[in-house]
């Protein structure tokens, strides 16, 4: 029986091929897109969760109250861990990492810039259980100057030789090789491409580190006892830092409230609340929105194929109508129709998980995830969730035909005229399958207007005035702490300036976009307060090679020897300083050292990312007046890039033979920012596309249904007269007027929605009544095409034909 | 074998009830071949569909095999058709996906039978039509008269008691109709199967061991 329903089913799906390979395309690609989605979903949501005891390991917060604003950082003072330690025997383990960023390393003639580098402490691998591939996970990170090294950067640098105890070099500083890290697949937002051993910072660098419960500086993990309630534990920390930390900072004359916390590893992934995060985080709107769409996808792919399969189905009425006089039962036509439905959305199944293995890589490369889907198809979850799916599918789509055909009267379906099915009505006028093409259409819409949105905010942050002008400058960087290289420094700049194509040289210690975090000293007429601020060291002309303009007071000037100890305020430094009158305040890093003037302000420069509003900023020469900074920025004349990178290539060659060029444009890493706001533009605007893809493949199925059903009443119009222009707009206009109701229906919820999203931005662009009339537009036209194909080609049908087969 | 007393049937069309059968007293016996005729519209189709089964009807009483049917739920009912009664229908009504073979085999699915005996008897009525040759031929691929009995080849193959044909040579050709006339004669005679046609033909009528005359959904006497 079984064998005989399948072998129809078959029979149906072939005889229609074009309904059935619309039908099982949309399933497959909605269902493809759902599986993708949420293979990333459950790739981000699993950060750090895969650790031994991951449930136990915690990261430590510390909190500045500072006039009763409280400033919270993911980061904590240095003294932080062996304390708590000592004091809680809750605490299993303690482990402070300091994140060192991209430094370069050394190894004979080879040479790296290696990101992700760590600072450890010795048990780290008593918190994280990296496997090592070589040396002893108790051991490795004992000694000062031991460096652990991913598997990735012992073949970069060793190929297959033996890493353990060659010795890397560093600017400042010999590391010896103490093991390998195994290249893991957990995902984590702790990626260390080197650990070096903490105590490499020296007894008297980290002693100093410890005494201050105020400087911040390394994020620090507790492994806590099992069964310790964070938030009883975090009461505990509370006591303490009243008992310790603010008494502390009473003795050192700061007001400041500092108060401790923690909170799962698992959670710190998406957390905002936290500051100064040192390791890669990722954004949870992202995951709603992504979420959102997978459903959409589904239900548009499940509308078309109700559509379709509703639309066949009166097709089918005599086959029913047969098989009840022969002596179906209703319950043997139902099994029949579900197992057809069955079979199509499991021949979509198949199909998906082909796509899924083309697909995959390019997906990993776009979301830069590696996600195996050997590994996901070894889920539990994902069964169920496909087996959801397609139980979904088979039962929505199967349903309808299944249980209302079945209904009918035989005698009724026989009698030789193709009966017409009654729809459902909604709302009076409308019937169930103009339902479904309204909802396909304005799940469609939402997306189309998200996906311009999307585009339009990232446009926005790129080309906002960012408050210098980061166009055609090339960067170049040497190690800093690199003597050979600084004291050449200005006589480099003077050769460059030489060339004409060569506008302006400046050094800084950090490109524009970072800055380091720094406790300063403020005297005022109270005394000496305490505040925390970024702080960058640029060279005289910074501002005038970047282009950023000076609001009050003067730029650093070689003409005043003191400017070496200055420092010039950025507007959002003055406002948190609350300063009437800045200039001439004076400010210090160190309360003991000499305190230096402010001598002017300029205008905010976003020179961080443009998600998070200007950060108090201080400037000062670098080093104060010592080696100049590491960051060479050269602003060259426009149309001269390709001669100018000549140039410099030629130059620093002469300059240093056994140095590597490197160089990279501003604006190119400035854009770098914006990577997974353009990983997620371009992950949407496929699934857009898709779609609307979706949607139109339903439209045309039935589009071409109605011609079809409708070929008696087109040609009797035509003999009566009527145009091919006016044949085709008989037929389209009904399914355009079901389109401009999607339309009217998804407007105002994108427009909620949207509102809502555009406040996770600090700077953001405005909703636009021009984002839903393009939308709204590009929908149209897309169905016009896809209806009017159809309504054109029985348009131009010979009446005669249409009439005979009566 | 059937028994028709008073029988009603009517739709409403607005406050007005339009009759389809008027008062209709029919004994049929087994072993009858009887002609239905009457001009378009006078209720013919909608006798048979009653006799059937496969329309209901609004006042009378209907026993067939001595079960009334006016009681029976549609179950029942089915079930009841499903054992005794055969369709041949003007249009054939072949299932378009299904080659010859499997729409004969289609009633007997629905009997829960063994495939081996299904595939017996199917073989057993191709070979008695002699259509054994177009067994994996689609209905499309064959002619009317050659659709059509592959049509009455499956009503026959539940072996039920009573054949109900409408107007079951209306598209076919006269020697086709010729043919299938003779057919049913022979089964009425020999296989002894009550058969009752409506037709338009007065030569087909001939046929038949009675000839039934509808005028307006009443019969004539």
């Amino acid at each position: 029986m079984i064998k005989n329903y399948f072998k129809i089913a078959w029979r149906n799906l072939w005889k229609n091929k074009l309904f059935s390979f619309i039908n099982v395309t949309g399933l497959a690609v909605g269902v493809t897109c759902c599986i993708l989605i949420f293979m990333y979903i459950q790739s981000e949501l699993s950060f750090d969760t895969d650790w031994n005891d991951a449930d136990r390991i915690v990261r430590v917060n510390q909190t500045f109250s500072i006039g009763g604003v409280p400033d919270h950082y993911a980061i904590t003072a240095f003294g932080v861990a062996p304390a708590l330690k000592q004091a809680y025997p809750e605490i299993e383990e303690a482990v402070r990492i300091d994140d060192w960023g991209t430094e370069t390393v050394w190894f004979e003639d080879k040479m790296f810039d290696i990101d992700n580098q760590y600072f450890a402490d010795a048990d780290f691998f008593n918190v994280f259980n990296f496997e090592l591939l070589k040396g002893n996970s108790k051991t490795c990170l004992a000694e000062p100057n031991s460096v652990v090294i991913s598997e990735a950067m012992a073949k970069k640098f060793f190929n297959t030789a033996d890493p353990i105890g060659k010795m890397l070099k560093y600017s400042e500083m010999l590391c010896k090789v103490t093991g390998v890290l195994k290249e893991t697949n957990k995902q984590s937002r702790i990626k260390p491409n080197t650990l070096i051993s903490l105590s490499s910072y020296g007894t008297e660098k980290m002693k100093g580190m410890a005494e201050s419960w105020f400087g911040v500086g390394s994020s620090t993990f507790f492994k806590i006892r099992e069964g310790t309630s964070i938030d009883q534990f975090n009461k505990k920390l509370l006591q303490w830092s009243r008992k310790v930390l603010i008494p502390a900072a009473k003795a050192e004359g700061i007001d400041d409230v500092v108060t401790l916390n923690i909170m799962p590893l698992s959670e710190t992934y998406f957390d905002k609340k936290y500051k100064y995060d040192q390791f890669e985080k990722g954004e949870k709107s992202y995951i709603y929105i992504f979420g959102w769409v997978a459903v959409f996808m589904l239900l548009i792919a499940c509308f078309n194929y109700m559509n379709l399969s509703t639309a066949r189905a009166v097709k089918r009425a005599k086959e029913v109508g047969l098989r009840k006089v022969v002596g179906a039962s209703r319950k043997q036509l139902i099994t029949q129709f579900l197992s057809e439905s069955t079979l199509i959305s499991l021949s979509a199944l198949v199909f998906s998980i082909i796509l899924l293995i083309l697909l995959l890589p390019a997906f990993n490369a776009i979301t830069q995830k590696s996600i195996d889907l050997w590994n996901t198809i070894g889920n539990i979850g994902f069964w169920t969730a496909i087996t959801a799916i397609i139980l979904f599918i088979s039962f929505v789509g199967g349903s309808y035909p299944a249980f209302y055909l079945s209904n009918f009267q035989p005698a009724k379906v026989l009698k030789g005229k193709l009966i017409e099915l009654k729809n459902i009505s909604f709302f009076g006028k409308l019937k169930l399958r103009q339902v479904l093409v309204v909802m396909q259409f304005t799940l469609s819409i939402i997306i189309i207007i998200s996906t311009i949105l999307i585009f339009d905010q990232l446009n926005y942050m790129k080309n906002k005035d960012l408050g210098f002008n980061k166009d055609k400058v090339i960067v170049m960087d040497y190690p800093s702490g690199d003597t050979i290289i600084s004291k050449l420094v200005p006589a480099i700049k003077n050769d460059f300036l030489s060339n004409p194509s060569i506008e302006k040289f400046t050094t800084a210690d950090q490109v524009v976009g970072a800055a380091s975090r720094r406790g300063f000293f403020i005297k005022n007429k109270k005394g000496i307060e305490q505040n925390v601020l970024n702080l960058s060291g640029v060279d005289y002309d910074y501002f005038d090679a970047l282009g950023i303009k000076l609001k009050s007071g003067r730029n650093f000037s070689k003409d005043f020897p003191t400017d070496k100890q200055a420092f010039i305020l950025n507007e959002a430094a003055v406002k948190l300083l609350g300063l009437q009158d800045p200039i001439g305040v004076e400010i210090s890093l160190d309360p003991k050292e000499n305190f230096g003037k402010v001598i002017g302000v300029v205008k905010d420069f976003n020179y961080k990312s443009p998600h998070t509003p200007v950060e108090p900023l201080a400037i000062a020469i670098s080093n104060f007046g010592g080696a100049p900074g590491s960051k060479i920025m050269i602003k060259v004349k426009a149309n001269t890039i390709s001669e100018s990178v000549d140039f410099i290539e030629q130059k620093w060659k002469q300059y240093f033979p056994k140095y590597p060029v490197r160089y990279f444009f501003l604006d190119d890493e400035f854009n770098k920012q914006y990577h997974k706001d353009n990983t997620m533009l371009t992950i949407f605007s496929y699934f857009s596309g898709l779609t609307i893809l979706i949607s139109c493949l339903g439209l045309f199925g039935l589009a071409s249904f109605t011609t079809e059903q409708r070929t008696k009443e087109i040609g009797i119009r035509k003999v009566l007269g009527a145009s091919v222009a006016n044949v085709t707009y008989i037929i389209s206009k009904d399914f355009i007027l079901l389109v401009l109701i999607g339309i009217a229906i998804a407007s105002p919820i994108a427009y909620y929605a949207l509102t809502k999203w555009l406040q996770n931005y600090a700077y953001h662009t405005n909703l636009t009544a021009g984002v839903f009339i393009i939308a709204g537009c590009l929908a149209l036209l897309v169905a016009i095409l896809t209806v009017s194909s159809q309504a054109i080609k029985a348009a131009l049908t010979n009446p005669t034909k249409s009439l005979r087969t009566e | 074998m059937i028994e028709l007393k008073n029988i009603f049937k009517w739709v409403n069309q607005g406050a007005n009830k339009t009759f389809l059968l008027r008062d209709i007293n029919l004994t049929i016996n087994e072993g009858e071949l009887i002609s239905i005729m009457g001009p378009s519209g006078s209720g013919k189709s909608t006798l048979l569909n009653v006799i059937g089964m496969l329309d209901g009807f609004d006042e009378g009483e209907y026993s067939f095999m001595g079960n009334s049917v006016k009681g029976l739920k549609e179950k029942q009912r089915s079930q009841l058709y499903k054992e005794h009664i055969g369709f041949v229908f003007q249009a054939y009504h072949l299932i378009d996906e299904l080659t010859v073979f499997e729409n004969i085999e289609t009633p007997l699915l629905y009997q829960d039978m063994k495939s081996s005996e299904r595939k017996a008897l199917v073989a057993d009525v191709l070979d008695r039509f002699n259509i054994v040759g177009k067994k994996d031929l689609f209905p499309t691929q064959l002619s009317g008269g050659q659709q059509q009995l592959v049509g009455i080849a499956r009503a026959l193959i539940g072996k039920p008691k009573l054949l109900l044909a409408d107007e079951p040579t209306g598209n076919l050709n006269s020697k086709q109709g010729e043919e299938i006339m003779e057919l049913f004669k022979k089964l009425n005679k020999e296989d002894g199967v009550t058969i009752i046609q409506v037709t338009h033909s007065e030569k087909n009528a001939e046929y038949g061991s009675r000839i039934i005359n509808l005028l307006d959904g009443r019969i004539e006497k």
